[in-house]
């Protein structure tokens, strides 16, 4: 009625539900603030005019973690402050995802002591991981890309099949 | 070298790599050895020596104010001297050592400004385990003294909490990560560290990471449960 033909093809796209959804999650994350210590300085040049993490959509650090919905662990995760990272992940809403920015995220790095947690995957399930010690805004831009990937291809039904809901 | 045409993917180029080093292996001619060949000839490196002590060049006691301290202490003080500018007393450690504590802090020292402890057991040449260092200062004279004292293994040393309060927290860390036990004192417990941390872990004969690894499951499995 009134739909014609032409009409669609003009003015009309079909497409899967799942892929709107993913397109746009990936193209607004919002980063929590959440710099540890060197690697923090990268992210905040990668922020800035000259890297400029605002042309993939996630150029907003909200200060608090119930408006955002991605972590980026940059610099090194000490014991002490390993329950604290894993609050302020409980508390950001789903769906979220984490970056491991850095050798110390990944793996303690250096910092093979009593006092730094071995790798933040231990507290909290990591995404993609940036290596380098501290990586260029260039190596976060790039694995921030590769993390815009998994989410386009990820399923809104992954989550509740991995955790057995 | 001669120009040869260039392998274009890495395998190749590390195939060609390969190549080269064997053909220089059963040669071992005088001429010109590569550096490869070199590297291969020489005997593996021991692992690192073990370490030993350096000691700093001792000067003499020379000021006043230093004579006066070691005068009062007489023959308390077990050896002094002069080293990197700092005046150094080592003393016996004893039920005395809070009362010869005393007498440096009447003579002027009322502050003190840290109390370090070292673990020697890894070193050749040591005179005990552990060693204890005071450092002591002088607001009204800016004068400093470094007070040594030597500990074995499992040897206590009476808390100096009576003459500078400020040792509380300084004996509390020092207990805390190097596991050394002041007497004769109220509240030694851990001030850093979790109170449920295990062991102390700037003693070399720990792994350094054994505390680590337990408090690590412990708060990964914490994680678990609140999840």
């Amino acid at each position: 009625m009134g739909v014609t033909q032409e009409a669609v093809d003009k003015f009309m796209i079909t497409t899967r539900l799942e892929y709107v959804f993913n397109w746009a999650r990936k193209s607004s994350l919002w980063p929590v603030t959440f710099g540890l210590a060197c690697c923090a300085i990268e992210m905040m040049a990668a922020g800035a005019a000259r890297f400029d993490i605002d042309r993939f959509g996630a150029g907003i650090f909200r200060a608090s973690p119930r408006q955002s919905d991605l972590m980026i662990v940059a610099g090194t995760v000490t014991l002490k402050m390993a329950p604290v990272l894993r609050k302020i992940y409980d508390q950001m809403p789903e769906p979220k995802w984490v970056i491991s920015m850095g050798a110390c995220a990944n793996s303690g790095g250096l910092f093979d002591s009593y006092a730094t947690l071995q790798g933040v995957d231990k507290i909290v399930p990591v995404d993609v991981y940036i290596p380098g010690c501290p990586p260029r805004p260039e190596s976060l831009l790039y694995g921030f890309m590769r993390l815009q990937d998994k989410i386009q291809k990820s399923s809104l039904r992954d989550k509740y099949v991995a955790e057995g809901r | 070298m001669t120009e040869e045409k260039k392998p274009t993917t890495p395998d190749k180029q590390i195939d060609a790599l390969k190549a080269e080093m064997k053909k220089d292996e059963p040669g071992k001619t005088v001429s010109a050895p590569r550096a490869e060949g070199t590297v291969s000839a020489k005997p593996k490196p021991a692992g690192p020596p073990k370490p030993i002590i350096v000691e700093q060049a001792h000067d003499p006691v020379s000021e006043d104010w230093q004579k006066k301290i070691l005068d009062v202490l007489g023959d308390k003080a077990k050896d002094s001297y002069v080293a990197s500018g700092e005046f150094t007393i080592i003393l016996e450690n004893g039920s005395d050592f809070p009362g010869i504590m005393a007498l440096i802090h009447e003579n002027g020292f009322d502050y003190l400004s840290d109390i370090s402890s070292v673990d020697y057991s890894k070193y050749e040449g040591t005179p005990k385990h552990f060693g204890l260092s005071y450092h002591l200062y002088s607001v009204a004279d800016n004068h400093r003294i470094r007070v040594k004292v030597f500990l074995e293994d499992g040897e206590t040393i009476l808390s100096i909490m009576d003459v500078w309060a400020t040792a509380d927290f300084h004996e509390r860390e020092v207990f805390d990560l190097m596991g050394i036990v002041f007497t004769g004192r109220e509240g030694l417990r851990r001030i850093l560290l979790p109170e449920d941390w295990i062991g102390h872990p700037l003693r070399k004969e720990l792994s350094k990471n054994e505390g680590n690894a337990a408090y690590t499951a412990k708060l990964v499995k914490k994680a678990r449960e609140d999840a």
